[in-house]
């Protein structure tokens, strides 16, 4: 076989995007891709020692999330989790999770193309999220470490706040969304800030759909 | 300066900021702060447009959201002009245009008050009796006859172009939301506040303070404060606290389940163009998530139903001290009050205090309250006890009043007297506002005090405080909100302490001592009394008592027969007088006739607004793979699929969607075809107990299938019928890779969780859905081994090694793919799987490759046509959910031995045993140019017979296939499968039914040469 | 839209959720040996309570798990939340009289948008 290819060219979903803010930093909005994403399907009992070995993370309560500088794992529900961790590092931890799992009733899969992270920062970030989602996200509803799967207008996706409101520059949201809602999540984000100066993002079209 | 109805030094307009408009192109002067009521009448207009029906001249009559039918049409741009808008509650700006509605060719001279002189001829139900009902207007059938009615009725026009401007929903959750900021509002509001709760604040006009910026500023002080400094005080009170957000200019509209509560905020219509922020939308809906919500939104006036009631001129008394006291207009000159309880003095004392002139209290009762009446006295006003008027004179504006004193049974008495007046103020008495709250579903209880309808028995979690409750005394009011407030922080478990209450001193009339009287006597015939209930939809109140003679018992139908409370103001001023004329028409009281439905929303609400961001571009995401920026630069044709848009053809420059079909379908099997087939649903299925779980799920048997190897799989409901189908993979004993339709994946999952979940919670089985995590890309044709053997490492392509109904795991420039050796086309195929990120990149590859060998994209309609050659079913094409295996002729799938699948016992029932059922056949018409329509039906005969028509089927698919050279069908005929070799007909609307005959559908096999 | 209480992830709009149908329908495990009409009344036949309800639903947008709810048909209230192998709690409520009947309050029809004179009295 002789294979003769061109070097791989990763592309993110919002590869044709770059990162908008809102003046006085009341907004930034970016994409941050390639994390390694991790789906752990299993009891938590079963799962918590090979991920504390692999990650040093303890598992989350409901609702709630654990990190530390390279990884970030999810609840999202009593036998799933979502581990995140550094880009292109899906590999060893796939290896890792699966050696330290081996024969138990778990399942590990590799997720991170499936989705992207939004990441959403500053004073407006919770405002912005209200134009979308009907979860409180008053500071006294929503907090730190605080995860939700919901849904932002049409598009489903996984929110997380991982910065305090209190820190400088406001506090910090992560919204993982799967491939094909990115730019329509992205555009209604932006689309949503419009009252805070943010410039607008429109959809990408242009479809011919006529025969 | 003109206006000549303001009063000097009256009103909380600003006099220092003079701002004109317009009104059907002439300028009105006002100021900043009038609305276009309080402009027109400071300017001595009180006509504003003509009613529904009878276009009768139609005045203003309230002062604020509770006007029946003073409305304008706004602007005159058909893009953004907005139609039926209240002249009460629009606030003026420069650069407003306001238009007269519903009149032509103007507002004064009226084409269609016709309807009016004949008005004796239109009684309730007229248009049900004469176009439906009556056999004597047979020939004039409503269909001919609606789009007439319909274009001489109607109020405003409809904007003609897309609407250029932008809303947007947001949603909120909060503690407590009060709704109103009148005396009852904000203590509620501030008292709420001081607990540390989130309080939302909604008033739906420019201004806090409601029926205090009514009052007389020197009449009333609150803890020795005048109203206007009070409210400043509360609402400075207000924003102190971080957790409260007050929005004026916002109506709730809606009170749904669970104390949410929909707002709409006009956030730019009040503006002038220069200070609307073009980063705001025009009006935003607030979804509002409340813990507890406090009902403050005040009573509505309710006019005395007499003759000649609807002339402009005539007002609701307290809509005529608000003009004064707020606005600083007198909108008459000589002003005669016309009322049934103490609450009307007030507005004669007001204007005498203002300096204007009354005409004198007409009052239907007989005791009168005797301070009241000693200060009446005293201000030199004629009072007439025990009287009524019973009819008015003026065309365009009234300019004078008959009454006539009644006796002890209420009858007119006597002769009629003229009393010369330009504005007449009355009152039937208040109805508290109940809107929301039997929008909550709390329920009504009749108060005889009040003559009406109030908060009874809570549903929700909401209390009412203040004249909504039926509590009209300011201090009584203040105490009531400020012991809701504390009560709902309290209930959203914040802790606070009650305050003193500041006290109230005020000269203000606050008793009502109210008497009924629903129809205020005229003293003549009924079909000569114009006593008008609903002055919108012009109801009289004769047409309601014919309602009830022709047996209209229910309050429901009786509205919907007359049409009363049925306009866009829906019966606020109106209902409760209906209810009483019915209950006196039935010999009953008025609680037991009932109150017809409060419904959303309370006021009109633009439906861009419910709309909200959510259109346009951002109407619903479209979702595309890693692959979707190709298919654009190529300008491919799409097709939604789902919420997936699909590559559905290429066409080359000025190539035709045909003929690109039939040359990508041709080329897919004559040298290379690729196809994106990202969108399949793919779902990782991992567990001891995988196989067993497939076997129940799956209609044919997983038991044997190796690791490496794939098999297709048919689903059923439990119902028998197929649901989904796919490929799935075996990557290991306990591992499986499944692939669903497009469209299926999400109800798929769903449904494999369903049964995970709560039937066989004892299977050791997870799944996971993988379908954005891979990019596919399909190769396919006989050049399909070649160029995917120059781009794929790792593999030996050889069919000996990498047979049929296989996989492999190989790389792609380093990059791991998983190669599956299937087929939708019928071809050698390979789907390769990568993780999606590099979809684009692992594409243009395959494209680059596959050039030298005439690789061709092809989009899903060559793909449909390609596996319709082969005779492979679309589920959803060939399956409508009446469809089973059997049906499909596929028994083959399906394993009865194995033991129970989802919908096996269904497959021996009774009906789906039957041997007449529809079978999935081919069909090759006898003329092979002819592609016939897919859906149309199938018959046993050359000619359509006279109806009913038999009918065998219909067809499924159809095209004109390039490799075969002639068309080809499938559908599903009757015994189908019994009937090889016969001819059918397909029918065709307009056109005689073409024969074709019927085959097995796999049209590669042997159908297509023993058909010829 | 309702509020419905998740058992894994709390208070959550009802958009986030998707109904999935009458509660406590055990699929039979001996089909073969059931007549078509017993295994029509497993397939098709459905309740449809106007009153107190169990009913399933999934969190689509969240867990995706599926539970169990008591709801009353005829208001929308939510009795109880309780995960799927588990009873039904008793419910003490105010449930309509069926076929005809009304619940006292909530349902918003007719016969219960206006105190009673009993009522009256009570409160």
């Amino acid at each position: 076989m002789n294979a003769t290819v061109t070097a791989p060219v990763r592309r993110s979903p919002l590869a044709h995007r770059s990162a908008m803010s809102a003046p006085d930093d009341l907004l930034h909005l970016s994409e941050r891709a390639f994390d390694a994403k991790i789906v752990l399907r299993g009891l938590p009992e079963v799962l918590a020692p090979a991920i504390e070995k692999v990650t040093g993370l303890a598992m989350p309560e409901a609702t709630r999330s654990t990190a530390n500088d390279a990884h970030r794992l999810l609840w999202q529900s009593p036998d799933e989790f979502l581990l995140l961790g550094p880009v292109d590092g899906e590999p060893e931890l796939m290896t890792a999770l699966t050696a330290e799992l081996d024969g138990r009733h778990v399942q590990i899969v590799n997720v991170t193309d499936y989705h992207t992270t939004l990441v959403l920062s500053g004073p407006k970030a919770r405002e912005t999220l209200m134009t979308l989602s009907t979860l409180d996200l008053h500071p006294r509803g929503f907090t730190v470490d605080q995860v939700a799967g919901t849904t932002f207008g049409h598009a489903l996706g996984w929110l997380v706040q991982t910065g305090d409101d209190a820190a400088e520059g406001g506090p910090v949201f992560e919204v993982l969304v799967r491939w094909s809602h990115a730019d329509y999540l992205f555009c209604e984000l932006t689309h949503g800030a419009r009252a805070f100066g943010m410039p607008e993002a429109r959809p990408v079209s242009g479809e011919l759909m006529e025969i | 300066m003109s206006q000549p109805y303001r009063i000097p030094g009256r009103g909380l307009i600003n006099r220092d900021r003079s701002v004109s408009f317009t009104f059907d192109g002439r300028e009105i002067p006002g100021y900043e702060g009038d609305t276009i009521a309080s402009a027109l009448l400071a300017n001595g207009e009180i006509m504003v447009g003509r009613s529904f029906k009878y276009h009768r001249p139609r005045g203003i009559v309230g002062a604020g959201g509770d006007d029946p039918a003073a409305m304008v049409q706004i602007g005159s741009d058909p893009a953004s002009t907005d139609p039926n808008v209240m002249v009460t509650t629009r606030e003026i700006h420069a650069g407003l245009e306001a238009r007269s509605q519903n009149c032509w060719p103007s507002l004064k001279h009226d084409v269609g008050v016709l309807n009016d002189v004949f008005m004796r001829f239109f009684p309730a139900g007229f248009y049900y009796k004469t176009f439906m009902g009556s056999d004597r207007f047979r020939w004039l059938n409503w269909m001919t006859f609606e789009p007439f009615i319909r274009r001489a009725a109607g109020l405003g026009k409809s904007p003609t172009k897309p609407d250029p401007d932008s809303y947007e929903s947001v949603n909120r959750h909060c503690d407590v939301l009060v709704i109103g900021a009148g005396p009852a509002g904000l203590a509620a509001a501030a008292n709420a506040a001081r607990s540390g709760a989130r309080v939302i604040l909604v008033e739906e006009t420019d201004r806090l303070g409601g029926s205090l910026n009514a009052t007389d500023p020197d009449g009333t002080t609150i803890g020795g404060k005048a109203p206007a400094d009070w409210i400043a005080d509360q609402t400075a009170k207000l924003a102190e606290h971080p957790e409260v957000t007050v929005l004026t200019q916002t109506t709730a509209f809606g009170y749904y389940a669970m104390n949410f509560v929909g707002l709409i905020e006009r956030v730019k219509d009040h503006l002038p163009e220069h200070r609307r922020d073009r980063r705001q939308p025009r009006q935003r809906v607030w979804r509002v998530r409340a813990k507890q919500v406090v009902l403050a939104t005040g009573a509505i006036e309710r006019p005395l139903v007499f003759n000649e009631n609807d002339r402009p001129g005539i007002m609701l008394a307290g809509a005529v001290r608000t003009f004064l006291n707020r606005y600083g207009v007198l909108a008459g000159k000589r002003v005669l009050i016309f009322t049934n309880n103490d609450s009307a003095w007030q507005t004669a004392f007001d204007i005498r205090a203002a300096g204007g002139e009354v005409a004198g209290i007409v009052d239907l009762r007989r005791e009168l309250n005797e301070a009241m009446a000693l200060r009446a006295l005293k201000a030199g006003i004629a009072v007439y006890p025990r009287t009524a008027i019973v009819g008015t004179h003026g065309r365009h504006r009234i300019d004078s009043a008959f009454v006539s004193s009644l006796d002890d049974n209420g009858n007119v008495r006597g002769s009629r007297s003229r009393i010369e007046c330009d504005l007449i103020a009355v009152s039937g008495g208040w109805n508290p506002n109940v809107a929301l709250f039997a929008q909550s579903r709390g329920k009504l209880k009749w108060d005889e005090e009040l003559a009406s309808f109030r908060p009874g028995l809570s549903w929700q979690q909401e209390r009412s405080a203040g004249a909504c409750n039926g509590t009209l005394e300011l201090q009584e009011v203040l105490a009531e909100g400020s012991k809701a407030g504390l009560e709902a922080a309290r209930a959203a478990d914040f802790t606070v302490r009650a305050i003193r209450q500041p006290e109230v001193r005020t000269d203000a009339v606050e008793t009502l001592n109210l008497v009924p009287v629903w129809q205020v006597p005229s003293g003549l015939p009924r079909e000569k009394t114009k006593a008008f209930v609903d002055l919108q939809d012009d109801v009289k109140a004769s047409d309601l008592q014919l309602a009830t003679e022709e047996g209209y018992d229910s309050v429901e139908h009786t509205k919907r027969y007359t049409t009363q409370g049925m306009g866009t103001d829906q019966g606020k001023i109106s209902n409760v007088n209906a209810f009483g004329i019915m209950a006196e028409a039935r010999g009953i009281t008025v609680p037991e006739v009932g109150t017809t439905t409060f419904r959303q929303p309370y006021r009109p609400v633009t439906i861009g607004a419910l709309g909200g961001q959510h259109v346009g571009a951002h109407f619903m995401p479209r979702r595309g793979t890693p692959m979707h920026a190709w298919h654009l630069e190529q300008k491919a044709i799409f097709e939604p699929v789902g919420d997936w848009l699909r590559a559905r053809a290429y066409p080359k420059p000025g190539e035709s969607f045909h003929d690109a079909v039939q040359r990508e379908a041709k080329a897919a099997r004559t040298t290379a075809g690729i196809l994106d087939a990202t969108t399949l649903g793919k779902i990782d299925i991992r567990g001891k107990d995988a196989r067993t779980f497939l076997n129940r799920v799956y209609t044919n048997a997983w038991s044997k299938l190796a690791p490496g190897r794939c098999r297709y799989g048919l689903m059923l409901g439990e119902d028998g019928m197929v649901s989904d189908d796919g490929v799935t993979a075996c990557i290991a004993d306990d591992h499986f890779h499944m692939t669903t339709t497009t469209g299926g994946a999400a109800s798929v999952l769903q449904k494999l969780e369903d049964y995970l979940q709560t039937e066989w919670p004892d299977l050791d089985v997870w799944l996971t859905t993988v379908t954005e995590q891979w990019a596919v890309a399909a190769v396919c044709g006989p050049k399909a081994e070649e160029i995917v053997a120059s781009v794929v490492e790792g593999i030996d392509l050889d069919p000996e090694e990498f047979p049929f109904m296989t996989w492999q795991d190989g790389t792609v420039g380093g990059i791991p793919v998983r190669v599956f050796r299937v087929s939708f086309t019928g071809e050698t195929s390979y789907e390769i799987n990568i993780p999606a990120t590099y979809g684009r990149w692992l594409w243009e590859e395959l494209i680059a490759a596959g050039k030298p060998h005439g690789l061709t994209p092809y989009g899903t309609e060559a793909m449909h046509l390609l596996r319709a050659e082969k005779g492979f079913i679309i589920v959803g094409q060939e399956t409508d959910g009446t469809v089973t295996p059997g049906d499909l002729r596929m028994d083959w799938a399906v394993a009865k031995k194995k033991g129970d699948f989802i919908g096996k016992r269904s497959l021996s029932r009774s009906d789906t045993v039957r041997d007449d059922r529809k079978q999935l056949v081919g069909l090759l018409t006898v003329d092979g140019d002819h592609v016939p329509m897919e859906g149309a039906q199938i018959i046993g005969t050359p000619e359509e017979p006279a109806p009913p028509v038999p009918m065998l089927g219909h067809v499924t698919s159809a095209y004109f296939s390039p490799n075969l050279g002639r068309s080809i069908a499938m559908a599903m005929v009757k015994r189908g499968g019994q009937r090889m070799g016969e001819t059918v007909w397909i029918a065709r609307l307009g056109d005689k039914p073409v024969p074709a005959k019927i085959v097995h559908y796999d049209f590669l096999g042997d159908a297509v040469g023993e058909a010829a | 839209m309702f509020v419905i209480d998740c058992p894994n992830c709390g208070a959550r709009d009802q958009s986030e959720f998707t109904y999935a149908g009458e509660a406590h329908i055990a699929r039979p495990t001996d089909s073969e040996n059931m007549t078509d009409a017993e295994w029509a009344e497993f397939v098709f036949m459905r309740t449809n309570t106007k009153g107190l309800f169990a009913e399933r639903w999934w969190h689509a947008t969240g867990c995706r798990k599926f539970f169990n709810m008591l709801r009353n048909t005829a208001t929308d209230e939510i009795h109880a939340v309780y995960r799927i192998g588990e009873k039904p709690p008793k419910v003490t409520a105010d449930l309509p009289a069926t076929p005809a009947g009304e619940a006292s309050i909530g349902s918003g029809n007719d016969a219960v948008k206006i105190m009673t004179r009993d009522e009256e009295a009570a409160s």
